[in-house]
């Protein structure tokens, strides 16, 4: 009689953890394609969000001064916007991951802070090639 | 002989408490220099890991749940529902590996495939709590996935020895008896 469930014996490699690893690849790849696809780094705007709700866009262009940026989510963090990009200074946060994240400079980078459910990325205001069809079927 | 349920029920015990001792342990460990923003060991997923070679689905699904309300208390609600969604997703995907039938998994395949699931299970959490813009952790989650998996697949794949020779790990339970 054997009372415990599986076979309990199992090799470190196995035939399976091929599909796995391909299945994994194939998501890291897709993973890079949407983060790099659509860059475009002029006029970029900084997009303030607070529990998944836009709070503030900023665009960068037209910040003369760098200034600090207060933003209240489930915990307060400090934002310090520039002409140059825009990062996270200081949070309440224990991990501050948000702050590690460093300068967001060009279109399609973000930073997140999850405990006080705040975010910024940078988009692109012209940069988005949506204007003009990369190909016309039919 | 002691019945069935009961040995069940102590091991989902057990690896609770496992699960929850080596999150303890996991937040003592020091932030190492090379680590990704966002990247955790996952060794709590051991004792998930565990469960489902020794236990029936429902009780890896508690492990899962249980390590889930130890990040509430400790860490807060966002934690926990990222810590939920993300451990059931892994617990179900590992499942399927585990009790595979056709093909046989590694500890190796198996640990990644649930680092991966927990990581894809937290980002969607966050991509509904917190805002789209997290999708930018997606490739750098996915390289943590493969790191840490193949970490605590590798532990798996050493401890599992002498796991077996323990009474209510090990096919010999009959000792238990005696204790």
């Amino acid at each position: 009689m054997t009372r415990a469930v599986g076979n309990f014996k199992r090799k470190y490699f196995a035939l399976g953890d091929l599909p796995v690893v391909l299945l994994v690849l194939s998501a890291f790849v897709l993973g890079l394609i949407m983060l790099f696809s659509g860059r475009g780094d002029d006029n970029l705007v900084a997009v303030v969000s607070v529990r998944g709700e836009v709070y503030s866009e900023i665009s960068l262009a037209q910040v003369a001064e760098p200034y600090d940026l207060t933003v209240e989510g489930d915990e307060s963090v400090v934002l310090h916007i520039s002409s140059d990009g825009v990062e996270f200074v200081s949070s309440d946060c224990p991990d501050k991951l948000c702050v590690n994240t460093g300068l967001l400079t060009r279109s399609g980078q973000s930073a997140v802070c999850l405990p006080a459910r705040v975010s910024v990325k940078l988009v692109s205001e012209t940069g988005a090639p949506s204007d003009a069809p990369d190909a016309v079927a039919g | 002989m002691i019945k069935d349920g009961v040995l069940m029920l102590c091991r989902t015990g057990v690896l609770s408490a496992v699960a929850l001792v080596l999150s303890i342990f996991e937040g003592m460990l020091p932030d190492l220099p090379f680590v990704l923003p966002g990247m955790k060991l996952g060794l709590s997923n051991l004792a998930v890991m565990l469960s489902l070679e020794l236990c029936p689905l429902p009780c890896a699904l508690c492990v899962a749940v249980i390590k889930a309300l130890f990040a509430l208390l400790s860490r807060g609600v966002t934690a926990f529902v990222m810590s939920l969604i993300g451990g059931l997703l892994a617990t179900i995907g590992m499942f399927l590996l585990v009790r595979a039938k056709r093909l046989h998994f590694g500890c190796f395949g198996i640990g990644v495939f649930g680092a991966f699931l927990h990581n894809c299970g937290q980002l969607a959490v966050a991509l509904v709590l917190v805002s789209d813009a997290v999708y930018g952790y997606f490739p750098i989650l996915i390289v943590s996935a493969v790191i840490t998996g193949s970490v605590t697949g590798l532990v798996y794949y050493l401890v599992m020895p002498s796991l077996k020779k323990l009474p209510l790990m090990g096919d010999n339970i009959g000792n238990l008896q005696n204790l």
